[in-house]
């Protein structure tokens, strides 16, 4: 037997799964270990292992991939923890990262706190005043040398910069992506003068236009550079000591995967890498189950994570905000909110009326119904009042919850509204289910997605519990819990469905009528660039797929659209943009009279790994065969009816039978979460244990 | 026999009677609003909303407006809305309350308000208010901030009633005027502004009426660029009112009015509570304005007058001097510069909900001023509308200092109180023709705040989500290099200091023939206030050298990259007065823009010395800041040594009374113990002796000043000096230009202990402005 194993690590709990040569897939997990997060890895392995009754020596022996989404990069910016930095600028720019465009206090806050001026602060600079270095060189917008690059200068302030020990340097020349020879010649001097340093060039991180976001792009790219290093080495390190033989790969955040040393190269790549697995995971089922539209929920103590999947195809995004700074990172669009099932429940003193999020009570304290020291309800307390969630079988009765607890405090705070206990719960769940349509509508049928055409894959250990309530507020078609419990861990998942994916961009400005040679003069260095890369790697010739693509605007605007190649002619090229850009901003927002222009190009190479091969029939962990165990039942308060009703709980999937449509009201007790189905709601299980739950 | 002297026009005599209509005196809204009876208004009971729908239907309609505002940013093609976010969005209720605006500029939100309730006081009869209808605006007599923002809005109708309005207003590029780029500084008068519409229909149910677009266009120079400008800003009304549609069908309409008027009232409610807390009293601000057109050196007087009587604010402009040259505002425009730090220091919490508090506001406005304009006055610049913002920020930030809640909310003065803007316009690197107002100075310093310092680069405050572009941007739309975009060190001194602003230096790129406009305040009358003895920080400062020598430079392997560098160049230097136009911006032509830092809040001399020796370290205040203002020693080893420090800080304090003119007034007799019935500013008290008298004293040394019914800067120790002397290093060009009258920067400080009470800028001739006169009868507790 041969596995495909991924494992993400999240911050509480590292998830494994495993899909076996028959298209069985299993699971594993195991406490996040930090800082040294590799220990958890193995522990999760090994968990999984254990599951198919082999040691991880003779589990990783036999297994043909090992994908891995990490945290640890993500972790490092948010608590601050990286590296230290120097940062080469071009004179009189140096400034650009501490400027922050002047949006530093500002960039990524929810409207309540934007407004609120005083409690506004500017993060501490993640490259001191004294780590940045100007240095003489200038180039145009066009690329043309202004001034020269003044070498001895180099060479005298990196000499000088290196007695500051730093760890990394970043090099980040205005318009170096549209010239990068003063970049180069600069990587080349500091490599001369402190070989062993981490160096980013920001034409290489982020060759694009805007120099604050590229420059942060390059600057967190060495932030995480040295850690990345050490990290990816102690997993690779330790996998070929416990006996895995291939190459270990590393989720992207470009929805692919990278062996190591493009992910020592650009580490910035594995930011998100977790979140973003889970749209791979749902991108691949995507195709094997025939959904080709679908809005992705993954709903879990914290934050709602949200992304658009249409014709099969994941959207992107082109820039990324962490904690208030903003760098140009190329992946998977995946927004959040904070709303999970620790978000709390208040009272807003300024209306009187209640509101959930966005402070949350985490994982620890976490609910009331926790028990630890928790103060104030939160929408999984709802959950529990509403009688959704049963206090005994809570994460397969792992953890036995204080009902109790979560109904008093319910009921105080419903006391201030004059609403009852449950009308108090059943607020919480419909204000949050709200705020997460909203966001899932903003994210569709504002970039011109009709959501009638789409489902909703629900995922991570709150998703299946809200999604029947948010989903039909939203108006899709219907809701799927991809591959039963496996939703609780489908990012774990989605690395095993990934492919190597490499993305090479330039930045050069063509106005239409396009000539196509000249394109192709452009596309040319691109691909040499990905066929050496993919070389190195072991892939060659039909293993790699090389695709084209371009990012268009109308000449009199800002805003581009990404328009992918697939060999038309110039003018062919020119209607599909005008279609494309239509359809993500509306009728009518495009200008013809004012030129068409191609502002960057982009070649994605993809090596394809082979493919976890589900199949139908191939029952997931959890359901095992279709034994008609009768459900038992509990009182189960539901807003349509405004009342209690005696509902049917199911254990697992077992008592539903393949393709049979069963009517709600009833609750499925998965061992990682719970699917109510709702009044009005119809839920049937197909041949690969998804959950698909329907409206009338 | 009547003369001639006693014959007067219809048009005077309109103003004479004070006919708020808009004709010749501005437009007010008084009592109902006079709507022609066919245009029927939405009526219904009100509903009960039950808590749940309430914030389900708040949130659904924020985001509807939130999507209206993006819509307009991704259709406009102006970097000015893309980058800038020069623009805003709003919901009003059908007889033009601002419900609900989006998180860009908020002076918009006054405006927003005037212009719906004309437009239904004028037009509801002919041509009409209907579906389908959006009309276009940018007079700002009646409102508006400038002529170079558009608004554009619309009428939504259920069941053939007005239900509500959906409004934006964008900057445009060009809309015509004497200048490109539309501001007309050498506007003596309205006729030479870019034209004024009204209220006037552009789309109806059939669609864009051509003879209005068509005339709109012919207005500007870049007439195909407004056109898009135009498209963007229907298409964000057309998806807003959709939605709103949508979401009316669904909970129905009285259910969502609930939700409006709700929102509103609890505003209301929430502002009167506020204001409950707070002592009765007046508060006022002068302020000078300067340019009113180039080369114009009289100081322009602005005055702003605050009295809170119970649970209402009156605002008044009385003693503002005579409307001017291109710097004046319109009543509207002053009222919602007013309104602008209102909402944000007392509704804060209720997402800036201008109605609420404007239930319990009243304007009492001299017409003919520079803040209250006749029909004749020049607007594009609208420098008093920006200013009166934070002179209403400053009266608010002294009403609301007794509650220690509110008092978090006060903030020193932040970008675009006193600073400059460039409009560029020519030949760009493409060869077409352009015209653009450039707005780094947006993202300048934040001023300080009542407990902490204020931020480098922290942004405009009535600008909530303000950005600006990338140098890299700018220089691909525009034929421009800049030379350097650098972090400021001009945050004005205090206990806690005002944000630093940015350095901008540039040469013309790639053009052959470009010209700038420069929009700024004298730099000897700085309008970036500090509070509370907190220093006052520099203004704008634009400078240049034409015909430099910066491409041999270039070819050298030299780039000026500080304003020190800069002035190293040859060519022809000279640091440009409050207004400049046809400035050179060619190839050899460098242009140097200082932007504003924040003002500063509290005594410098009660900064926390490790605080200060931490930035000396960074670099963020010079050695001599930090001996000459803060008093701080340094120790060999960096860092303060605090013994030094208070020695050399008791020093400066007795200096400071030595250079001090003594008090003008006798001390108060005081009979037995003081108790502090009330905190005033950061160093000023109301207290009572044994018999019931109220004095005002300095919480420092307690000394008693004055009688509670005097002005405190009477009874204090006053050093009389200029604001260039308090610390050279904040200035990179000395404050040369001449005003026609000496200026003073006044500090008033305690006569027992020394310590700053509080700083103004004003004229030596000017007696001192008695900003802080509390009603002690309202003190509670």
């Amino acid at each position: 037997m041969a596995y495909s194993i991924g494992v993400d690590i999240g911050g509480t709990f590292t998830d494994c799964v495993v899909v076996d040569d028959r298209g069985q897939v299993h699971t594993g997990k195991a406490p996040s270990t930090p800082p040294d997060f590799s220990a958890g890895f193995f522990d999760a392995v090994q968990d999984a292992g254990s599951k198919l009754d082999l040691e991880l020596e003779e589990f990783l022996r036999s297994a043909n991939t090992l994908v891995h989404a990490t945290t640890a990069g993500t972790n490092a910016v948010t608590e601050r923890k990286g590296a230290t930095v120097g940062l080469l600028a071009t004179r009189g720019h140096g400034d650009a990262i501490l400027i922050m465009r002047g949006a530093g206090r500002t960039k990524g806050l929810e409207i309540d706190d934007l407004l609120f001026i005083p409690g506004t602060t500017k993060p501490a600079p993640i490259v001191p005043r004294e780590r940045i270095v100007e240095i003489t060189e200038r180039l145009d917008s066009r690329g043309n040398v202004v001034v020269a690059l003044d070498e001895q200068q180099l060479r005298e302030k990196v000499t000088e910069l290196v007695k500051q020990e730093v760890d990394a340097i970043a090099i980040s020349f205005m318009w170096s992506f549209m010239n990068p020879e003063h970049e180069l010649r600069a990587r080349e001097i500091v490599q001369e003068i402190a070989p062993d340093t981490f160096v980013s060039c920001s034409h290489e991180v982020a060759p694009r236009m805007g120099e604050y976001c590229r420059t942060v792009a390059a600057v967190m790219n060495c932030y995480i550079g040295p850690l990345m290093h050490k990290y990816t080495g102690e997993i690779v390190e330790r996998g070929r000591q416990a006996g895995y033989g291939r190459s270990v790969l590393f989720a992207q955040c470009t929805g692919g995967s990278a062996p190591i040393a493009a992910v020592r190269h650009t580490p910035l790549f594995t930011l998100d890498s977790g979140p973003v697995s889970g749209v791979v995971a749902s991108t691949y089922l995507s195709e094997l189950f025939d959904y080709p539209n679908i809005i992705t929920a993954d709903m879990g103590g914290t934050t709602f994570d949200v992304s658009v999947i249409s014709e099969h195809a994941a959207t992107r995004r082109e820039s990324t905000i962490i904690n208030k700074y903003e760098m140009y990172l190329s992946s998977l669009d995946v927004e959040s909110i904070g709303a999970g099932g620790g978000s709390i429940a208040w009272i807003d003193p300024a209306s009187g009326t209640m509101k959930v999020g966005p402070r949350s009570a985490g994982a620890e304290p976490g609910p009331l119904c926790y028990g630890h020291g928790g103060s104030e309800p939160t929408v999984t307390d709802a959950d529990v009042v509403l009688g959704i969630i049963n206090p005994d079988n809570f994460l397969g009765g792992r953890r036995k919850l204080d009902a109790a607890a979560a109904h008093r405090g319910v009921e105080q705070l419903g006391a201030h509204l004059g609403l009852s206990v449950q009308e108090t719960a059943a607020g919480i769940a419909q204000i949050v289910d709200n705020h997460m349509a909203e966001k899932m509508r903003r994210m569709t049928v504002f970039r011109g997605h009709d959501v009638r055409d789409f489902f909703v894959f629900a995922f991570g250990g709150a998703g299946p519990v809200h999604a029947g309530s948010f989903a039909r507020e939203l108006g899709v078609k219907g809701v799927v819990i991809p591959l039963g419990d496996i939703a609780s861990v489908l990012s774990a998942f989605g690395t095993v469905a990934s492919d190597i994916l490499h993305v090479y961009d330039a930045s050069v400005v063509l106005a239409a009528p396009f000539d196509s040679a000249q394109l192709d003069e452009i596309f040319a260095p691109l691909e040499e660039s990905a066929r050496d890369a993919m070389k190195e790697e072991g892939f060659e010739g039909d293993s790699i797929e090389l695709v084209r693509s371009v990012f268009m605007k109308y000449g009199a605007q800002i805003y581009d659209t990404e328009v992918p190649l697939g060999g038309e002619t110039p003018e062919q090229l020119v209607s599909k943009f005008e279609q494309v850009y239509e359809q993500r901003f509306g009728k009518d927002s495009g200008y013809a009279p004012a030129g068409i222009e191609v502002i960057r190009e982009r070649v994605y190479a993809t090596a394809r790994l082979p493919r976890p091969e589900i199949r139908q029939g191939a029952r997931c962990s959890g359901s095992n065969g279709d034994s008609h165990a009768e459900p038992g039942s509990r009182d189960v308060w539901w807003a349509e009816s405004g009342g209690f009703e005696k509902t049917p709980i199911y254990q697992g999937t077992e008592g539903l039978s393949v393709d049979e449509a069963v009517d709600g009201p009833l609750i499925i007790e998965l061992p990682d979460t719970t699917v109510p189905v709702r009044p009005g709601q119809q839920v049937r299980i197909d041949g690969f244990g998804n959950l698909l739950i329907t409206f009338e | 026999m009547a003369t001639t002297d006693t014959v007067i026009s219809p048009q005077d005599a309109r103003k004479q009677q004070r006919v708020w209509d808009g004709r010749d005196f501005p437009y007010r809204p008084e009592g109902p609003l006079a709507i022609a009876p066919q245009l029927k208004l939405f009526q219904a009971e009100r509903a009960d909303v039950d808590p749940i729908t309430y914030e389900v239907i708040s949130t659904k309609l924020w985001n509807i407006n939130e999507e209206h505002a993006e819509t307009i940013k991704r259709a406009s093609g102006s970097p000015v809305v893309a980058f800038h976010d020069d623009f805003n969005t709003c919901i009003m209720t059908e007889t033009g309350d601002p419900f609900l605006f989006a998180p860009y500029i908020q002076y918009f939100s006054g405006n927003a308000e005037f212009i719906i309730k004309y437009t239904l006081e004028n037009r509801s009869a002919n041509p009409k208010i209907e579906p389908g209808d959006m009309f276009v605006h940018n007079d700002c007599f009646i409102a508006g901030s400038h002529q170079q923002d558009i608004a554009l809005y619309a009428p939504i109708f259920v069941d053939g009633a007005l239900f509500c309005w959906v409004f934006n207003a964008c900057h445009v590029r060009d809309i015509g005027g004497v200048e490109a780029g539309s501001f007309c500084v050498q506007a003596p008068n309205i006729y030479w502004d870019p034209p004024a519409l009204r209220a006037m229909k552009l789309v109806d149910r059939e669609g864009i009426r051509e003879d209005a677009y068509d005339t709109l266009l012919r207005f500007s120079r870049l007439p195909h660029l407004l056109a898009m400008e135009l498209r963007s800003q229907i298409a964000g009304i057309t998806r807003a009112t959709m939605r709103i549609e949508q979401l009316v069908e669904r909970y129905g309409p009285s259910v969502v009015r609930a939700v409006m008027e709700k929102t509103i009232d609890d505003t209301a409610e929430a502002v009167r509570e506020r204001l409950s807390r707070l002592p009765d009293g007046r508060w006022s601000e002068v302020t000078y304005m300067s340019g009113a057109v180039p080369g114009d050196s009289a100081p322009h007087k602005a005055v702003l007058t605050l009295e809170k009587r119970g649970g209402e604010l009156h605002f008044s402009n009385h003693g503002t001097d005579a409307q001017t040259g291109c710097i004046n505002s319109s009543f509207g425009q002053w009222r919602s510069a007013i309104g602008c730090s209102l909402a944000q220091m007392l509704a804060f919490d209720h997402r800036f909900v201008i109605a609420g508090v404007h239930r319990v506001t009243h304007f009492e406005p001299d017409v003919g001023t520079i803040t209250a304009i006749d029909r004749d006055g020049a607007t594009s610049c609208l420098w008093a509308q920006v200013i009166s913002i934070y002179m209403a920020g400053k009266v608010l930030s002294k009403m609301v200092y007794p509650d220690a809640e509110l008092r978090q909310g006060i903030i020193g003065t932040s970008p675009l109180c006193g600073c400059g803007w460039m409009t560029q316009a020519g030949i760009d690197q493409n060869g077409n023709q352009f015209a653009t107002v450039m707005l780094d100075h947006v993202g300048g310093g934040l001023g300080a705040f009542s407990f902490r310092d204020g931020i480098d680069q922290g942004g405009a405050t009535f600008w909530p989500k303000v950005e600006i572009g990338d140098a890299e941007a700018w220089e691909q739309y525009f034929p421009v290099l800049y030379l350097y975009r650098e972090a400021g060190r001009n945050g004005g001194h205090g206990k806690f200091r005002g944000g630093h602003g940015l350095h901008l230096g540039f040469v013309g790129h790639g053009t052959t023939e470009q010209t700038a406009t420069l929009v700024s305040q004298n730099a000897r009358l700085s309008t970036q206030f500090g509070l509370s003895g907190g220093h006052w920080a520099n203004t704008g400062d634009f400078f240049t050298i034409e015909g430099s020598n910066v491409r041999s430079e270039f070819a050298q392997g030299n780039i000026p990259s500080s304003p020190k560098q800069l002035r190293e160049l040859s060519g022809r230097a000279q640091v440009l007065g409050a207004k400049a136009m046809y400035v050179p911006f060619g190839e050899n032509d460098v242009i140097e823009h200082i932007t504003f830092g924040g003002g500063g809040y509290g005594d410098p001399l009660e900064r926390d010395p490790k605080v200060v020796a931490t930035e000396l370290a960074s670099g963020d205040v010079t050695q001599r800041s930090v001996e000459q203002v803060y008093g701080v020693v340094i120790a060999a080893d960096g860092t303060a040594d605090l013994d030094g420090t208070r020695q050399r800080r008791d020093e400066m304090r007795q200096a400071r009374l030595a250079e001090a003119r003594k008090p003008a007034g006798e001390r108060p007799s005081v009979t037995g113990e003081l108790t502090n019935v009330c905190d005033i500013a950061e160093a000023l008290s109301i207290a009572r002796d044994g018999e019931g008298r109220h004095v005002v004293r300095c919480r420092c040394c307690g000394e008693a000043l004055c009688s509670a019914e005097q002005n405190y800067k009477e009874h204090s120790a006053c050093i009389e000096t200029q604001l260039s002397n308090i610390d050279p290093d904040v200035f990179v060009e000395d404050p040369v230009f001449d005003i026609d009258e000496p200026v003073v920067y006044r500090i008033y400080a305690c006569p027992s202990c020394g310590t700053a009470f509080e700083n103004e800028l004003t004229l030596e001739a000017a007696p001192p402005i008695w900003d802080i006169d509390i009603d002690v009868a309202t003190i509670r507790g």
